[in-house]
């Protein structure tokens, strides 16, 4: 635990040592980014310790604020959501160093470190705390602090909406949980998490505090409806940044619903399957979103909905599968939607980070001027590439291996279960391959416009390959995508306890139920190596025939098509036209205003198109406006005079006054 | 492992590893028969490949090594494949619960390089043959998950070999019509994954209306070998998989497996040239149609064993 401490000690330290070096930009980076990488490898031992042991690590420290004490437990649960927030981090602070260098002179960077490391901080102290006052402070305290990181292009209109929309949908999410845990505490007599869970939550309807928690943490998660925040802050945000928040502060609400699952009595099979239902819509939704956006932050922020739903989806066949007496298959389900949580923390890492690097080497985040990047920026073209084959869940990866494991365990409910439940399983099962299958669509889209072909700017077209500073961070996280996907049974292993812990099951039985073939050795490992090693050994012998034949360069068959040019390659929009157009409901297609050439020598064309998101404009946008509509009918109170607001305040305490004798009176 | 068990192991590779191009030609075969043709020779697929490896290749200036990628990860994806694929009279190489996951995740990897080396050419018909290609894949994908979970549910096995093993013949005793729906649906799947008529025509000459074709145009040599040979696996894999599950799992020992298993191959080489024989190319916009249909027809399959 005091490895922990030490973390924490190690990030505040750090962030106001930045902050009181602003004078020094080259400094206070130096120094912030040592104290995160330092305490992110700190935080590292602690929490794979506990993994690996099963136990849990407990502190409790006096604290003066009332109601509250601050008490942390590093229990596996816990530990299995810092692991990926420790192991991110030290990659990503080590890019964000690198990333921030043009800004050096600018005014707030001291402020931005600070921030940075501050958010480190809260981000560990949310997964630690054992008490409702203590994670509510914190949770504020993160999104308060990434607010400040996705503001930092302040300059930008764009930017400054979309830090408002997410400190609104933050603070909204909150109310939320202050309801819960409220209640929670009432019924417990204390904030402490420990008293709660002994009471089960006492006479709180599960079923209210499980909505509760739903929306406040799915806020964070963003579960469909609620993740308007993630397309517009994750662009926003400095790309090292986007990868934290993606890959770790998203998890962070997934993590707050489990805590509260835990607190609560064996949930019914209604919320597994709410969250399944949840995660299916949150899974097809974001992809198909993803596939319309010709930004690549934001695409890759939409594929965060789906990875999120996917999840979310495999925790909710957990839980349905507990409640209807199958633990084999709950801890099967809760086992892969752990693993995903980890796998996605890093491969989603890697993709934001090399998507940074091409954005900081085209200063562009428009698809349809990248193109020819791969012959530019080898390096860091062929990292994105294998976190977009990772995301696609495609062998040799990591993300293979979680999908592979959430697909067996719907497999297995779908083969077993009697009736419904096993239509259900089916039905998943079919949503979710038909998500694997958009996701290949959205990622080839990704790579292949970004990387490949003839640039399609001059931005493109000159830009310069960043060196191992840059790509010597993000080489590392692909390496861990490999080795996940290679050897995923390490990776359960440590996970086991959490999973049981979830389940009340023990961690030997969570991890006899993923089966002999994802152990080092098993079968399902052996496949995907001999399936690298054929593909090594045709690939040696493609080199070797060439090298004997010879190769000779021309141009690119143009199909009779005499003038070829880099305007007629295959767009972004293109690509994804013929699904979205055709195939996906009308509620999602992008509104596309075209207009065609017309006449003998055709004149100019138009063509635009704008992706909508039924969540904003069927849902929020018309809440806000009606709501907006209403208080300004408020205004006319509010004139501005002093003495009318002083006579507010009067009549305000008077009635309460008023109110109070009255209640207490009889 | 006993000299028995390794002499069937090998036996195993090399049906997989030489059987392969032979598919094509029964194809194209059958297909000049009732045209009323003589047709090219059977083993014209391996002529093909001998010449094509002998060749040098002509790159685009466009391209980059993502342009290669293609070819080796397509044509290692199906060999791959091919090994999860029950041998004749016995189970794969390589079987566990859940291997049809592998399956299929090493021909979305295949799909994935191929359709990203096409894009590597910066050619439009390319990125037209490659953005159909995922779209439809994308559809052919679901379709396929259910069929074999169609499989999995009526014999109650969770691994290639088991579905298609001993247990098959109660299967088809107990559960003909799913069994026999989720064929049909398997076979729908097996013409679109491999790019025959009805999806797409391997023989048209107008790039506009290729989906696989167009995204290989401008491979040569030992690459454009790849790919072909990568396609006959895959022709191979889905093929193997239809004829144990059309003939109840093919016999017990190895002799009666594999006439059982190259039997049911010609059969299914046979169905595919009288079916590329008496239709024309769907149209684009009916293709989605064709899968979602494959995919409701194995649904219903499975509503059928959930009763």
């Amino acid at each position: 635990m005091s490895l922990y401490i030490a973390a924490l000690a190690l990030l505040t330290g750090g962030a106001f040592a930045a902050l009181g070096l602003s004078a020094r930009p080259k400094l206070a980076v130096a120094v912030a980014t040592g104290a995160a990488v330092l305490a992110c490898a700190l935080g590292l031992a602690p929490s794979l310790g506990v993994l690996a042991s099963g136990g849990a690590l407990d502190l409790s420290l006096p604290w003066n604020p009332p109601l509250a004490a601050f008490h942390l437990r590093i229990d596996p649960l816990a530990a299995a959501f810092l692991v990926p927030l420790f192991a991110l981090g030290i990659p990503a602070s080590l890019f964000g160093a690198w990333y921030l260098r043009p800004q050096l002179g600018r005014r707030g960077l001291g402020a931005f470190l600070c921030a940075y490391d501050l958010f480190l901080a809260t981000l560990a102290l949310v997964f630690a705390a054992r008490d409702a006052v203590l994670l509510l402070a914190a949770w504020e305290a993160m999104a308060i602090t990434s607010f400040l990181l996705v503001s930092f292009d302040h300059q930008e209109a764009e930017v400054r909406r979309a830090g408002l929309v997410y400190l609104v949908a933050s603070h909204l999410g909150a109310a939320f949980l202050f309801a819960l845990f409220l209640l929670l505490g009432r019924e417990a007599g204390s904030f402490d998490l420990d008293a709660i869970a002994a009471v089960r939550g006492g006479a709180v309807a599960p079923a209210l505090a499980f909505a509760l928690a739903l929306v406040g943490f799915g806020v964070k998660a963003g579960l469909p409806p609620l993740h308007l925040w993630l397309p517009e802050a994750h662009p926003a945000a400095p790309s090292h940044v986007s990868a934290v928040m993606s890959g770790v502060l998203v998890k962070a609400g997934v993590y707050g619903i489990l805590r509260v699952v835990t607190l609560l009595p064996p949930p019914p099979v209604a919320h597994g399957v709410a969250l399944l239902l949840l995660g299916l819509a949150g899974a097809l939704g974001g992809i198909t979103l993803a596939l319309g956006q010709r930004d690549l932050k934001r695409a890759l922020a939409c594929s965060t909905i789906e990875n999120v739903g996917i999840l979310t989806a495999a925790l909710g066949t957990a839980l349905s599968a507990r409640a209807l007496g199958s633990p084999a298959l709950a801890g099967l389900a809760a086992l892969a939607a752990l693993f995903h949580v980890w796998n996605h923390a890093l491969m989603k890492g890697l993709a934001f980070l090399s998507a940074g690097a091409v954005v900081h080497a085209t200063h562009t985040r428009d698809l349809e001027r990248m193109g020819g990047l791969w012959a530019r920026l080898p390096a860091v073209g062929a990292l994105f590439l294998a976190a977009c084959a990772a995301l696609s869940a495609l062998p040799p990866f990591n993300g293979f291996a979680s999908e592979w494991l959430i697909f067996t365990a719907l497999l297995r409910g779908a083969v077993s279960a009697p009736g419904a439940a096993g239509l259900c399983a089916a039905l998943a099962l079919t949503a979710l391959a038909l998500v694997s299958g958009l996701a290949a669509l959205a990622f080839t889209r990704l790579a292949g416009v970004a990387l490949l072909g003839e640039p399609r700017s001059e931005e493109a077209r000159s830009a310069h390959a960043p060196g191992p500073a840059a790509w010597g961070p993000l080489l590392a996280l692909a390496l861990a995508c490999l080795a996940l996907g290679l050897f995923p049974g390490a990776a359960l292993r440590l996970l086991a306890p959490a999973a049981g812990q979830l389940l009340d099951l023990p961690p030997a039985e969570v991890l006899a139920s993923a089966g002999p073939a994802v152990r080092l050795g098993g079968a399902l490992p052996r496949g995907v190596l001999a399936f690298l090693a054929l593909g090594l050994a045709l690939e040696l012998w493609r080199r070797r025939q060439v090298r004997r034949r010879g190769q000779a360069r021309a141009e690119t068959w143009g199909c009779g098509f005499t003038r070829a040019s880099p305007r007629v390659q295959y767009t972004a929009s293109s690509f994804s036209q013929l699904l979205l157009s055709t195939l996906a409901p009308r509620l999602l297609q992008p509104r596309a205003r075209v207009t065609p050439p017309r006449g003998v020598f055709p004149g100019p064309a138009r063509f635009e198109q704008r992706v909508q998101d039924p969540a904003e404009e069927r849902l929020f946008g018309p809440l806000f406006h009606a709501t907006a509509r209403r208080f300004r009918q408020l205004r006319g109170l509010q004139s501005g005079k002093l003495n009318l607001q002083l006579l507010y305040t009067l009549v305000t305490l008077v009635a309460l006054v008023v109110l109070l004798a009255l209640r207490s009176a009889p | 492992m006993t000299a028995h068990a390794a002499l069937r192991a090998l036996l195993q590779v090399a049906l997989l590893v030489v059987l392969p191009p032979l598919l094509p030609g029964i194809v194209a075969r059958v297909k000049a028969r009732v045209a009323g043709r003589q047709g090219p020779p059977l083993l014209q697929l391996y002529f093909d490949l001998a010449r094509l490896v002998r060749k040098g290749e002509v790159k685009s200036r466009t391209a980059g090594p993502v342009f290669h990628l293609g070819p080796v990860v397509g044509a290692a994806g199906a060999l791959a494949a091919g090994l999860l694929v029950p041998g004749p009279g016995a189970p794969a190489l390589l079987s566990f619960p859940g291997d049809l996951f592998l399956l299929t995740g090493l021909l979305a990897a295949g799909r994935f390089a191929t359709v990203l080396a096409a894009l590597d050419t910066g050619s439009a018909f390319e990125g037209m043959g490659a953005a159909r290609e995922v779209t439809f894949a994308s559809l052919a994908e679901p379709a396929l998950f259910v069929c074999l979970l169609v499989l999995s549910r009526a014999t109650g096995e969770l691994s290639l070999s088991g579905v298609l093993g001993p247990a098959l013949p109660a299967a088809w005793a107990q559960w003909a019509p799913a069994l026999l729906l989720c064929a049909v649906a398997l076979f729908v799947l097996a013409l679109a994954e491999n790019a025959r008529i009805p999806v797409d025509d391997p023989t048209t000459h107008l790039e506009l209306t290729m989906i696989h074709e167009v995204m290989v145009l401008d491979h040569s040599g030992p690459d454009f070998a790849l790919v072909l040979y990568g396609a006959a696996v895959k022709l191979y894999v889905f093929g193997a998989l239809l004829a144990r599950l059309a003939l109840g799992g093919t016999g017990r020992g190895i002799l009666p497996g594999a006439v059982g298993l190259l039997a049911g191959l010609a059969l299914f080489a046979g169905a595919v040239g009288l079916v590329e024989s008496s239709m024309a190319r769907l149209r684009l916009v009916r293709v989605p149609q064709l899968l979602v249909g494959a995919g409701v027809l194995s649904l219903f399959a499975f509503v059928l064993l959930v009763r």
